[in-house]
């Protein structure tokens, strides 16, 4: 059976922050910047997921199509966390559980994509990886308001 | 100072009944819908009325309850592939009851126990599944308008299934629009009891949305413990009408079956 799930995954973004003192000499030995501090943390997941989705092979078992991907409210003054709503598509059986498969592979390939540091040295990491049973009528809601 | 220690238990005793009587009235969450009567805990404290056989308020007595019965829909079984197989087992039923006349307002104002919220079935408590068991389960006929109806994605009770929806369906006690459902009870027509009812489209529904034409649903009260965050916003209650069996149009005074509807 051809199945499909909307999951949410929750993202904890440390964003890379040089010493001024070093910030203006923030060059590579070939005289290249080894990180772009000034870069949007969320412009550069919207790039990475990009990336994750174009990088999905025929013989993987899911397809991944990215829905929306937002700030969210943040618990703590430095801490960052960045939501992405995720489409995942795969083959199973009918009873077997999809959530379980969707949400294993979709972690394989996000700890692929988010393992090292963004270009600007941002790190990000997955915090929850979560089934959004309400999707469709916030997408609707949202496209509609 | 026998005596003092006496006076000091029995204190002590009273507090703790004190506290637990706050405790049972805070966890009874409602809908809050205009015709809810707010924050009342009618489902809780009631008790059920001897005319409705130990029901909540103005719903059928619980001898209408009938054992559900289920079947496999594309190789997909009733408990579906995940999440809360008693919950999947409800949306899932497919079985015809003895459907009884009952208000909108009369769902619109059940409660439900806070303690049931995005909670399997079989983790609630004992007292909070007897209160929901005063209304899920009773078949009713409810008279209303709908507001607005769409295609819903992938589910649990579905098996996730990439090509069978449920369809969500928003009724309200009034002609009105989209903006409307925040007073709503979701209805929801399941892909295994829209195999025998081809005119049940997303589009014939949000035509009789769009006309504010009157219509009648015969189902289940179901309690759908998945999405208490949109009550206030995009529904009035979690209570729903799950799985519907029957729409009717009003037309010339009759009740038409949507399926036959001519307009």
């Amino acid at each position: 059976m051809r199945k499909g799930i909307y999951l949410n995954v929750l993202m904890h973004v440390e964003e890379h922050k040089p010493a001024a003192s070093t910030t203006a000499h923030a060059v590579g030995p070939s005289g290249e910047s080894p990180a772009k501090p000034t870069a949007n943390p969320l412009d550069e997941i919207k790039q990475a997921m990009e990336t994750l989705t174009q990088g999905i092979l025929p013989e993987d078992k899911i397809t991944v199509e990215v829905k929306r991907i937002r700030t969210e409210p943040s618990i703590a003054p430095n801490d960052k966390q960045v939501s992405v709503l995720a489409y995942v598509e795969g083959e199973q059986d009918a009873p077997l559980n999809f959530m379980e498969l969707a949400t294993a592979e979709l972690k394989k390939k996000l700890d692929m994509t988010f393992g090292q540091s963004l270009a600007s040295g941002t790190n990000v990491q997955v915090h929850t990886i979560e089934e959004n049973t309400n999707a469709v009528d916030e997408l609707a809601d949202e496209a509609e308001f | 100072m026998l005596q003092t220690n006496k006076n000091k238990l029995a204190m002590f005793l009273v507090a703790g009944i004190l506290v637990l009587s706050a405790c049972s009235a805070d966890s009874t969450s409602s809908g809050g819908g205009s015709s809810s009567g707010g924050g009342s805990t009618a489902v809780s404290s009631g008790g059920g009325s001897s005319s409705s056989g130990g029901s909540a308020p103005g719903l059928p007595a619980q001898s209408f309850k009938q054992t559900a019965k289920q079947i496999t829909f594309d190789s997909c079984p009733g408990k579906g592939d995940g999440g809360d197989p008693a919950l999947n087992l409800n949306k899932n039923r497919v079985d015809d009851g003895n459907y009884q006349p009952t208000k909108f307002s009369a769902i619109a104002a059940l409660t439900w126990p806070a303690e049931t919220e995005r909670t399997d079935h079989a983790k609630w408590s004992g007292s909070a599944a007897a209160e929901i068991a005063k209304a899920e389960g009773l078949p009713v006929l409810v008279e209303g308008y709908l507001a607005l109806a769409r295609q819903e994605g992938p589910e649990t009770p579905n098996c996730h299934s990439a090509s069978d929806f449920d369809y969500h369906i928003w009724m309200i006690d009034h002609a009105g629009g989209s903006s409307d459902r925040v007073g709503s009870i979701v209805v929801e027509a399941t892909p295994r009891v829209r195999a025998k009812h081809p005119g049940w489209t997303v589009s014939a529904l949000n035509k009789l949305a769009k006309n504010g034409t009157k219509v009648r649903v015969s189902g289940w009260i179901m309690l759908d413990p998945e999405h208490p965050d949109q009550v206030g916003k995009t529904r009035g209650t979690i209570w729903e009408i799950h799985p519907l069996m029957q729409i009717e149009v009003s037309q010339s005074g009759r009740w038409i079956p949507l399926d036959s509807y001519n307009p």
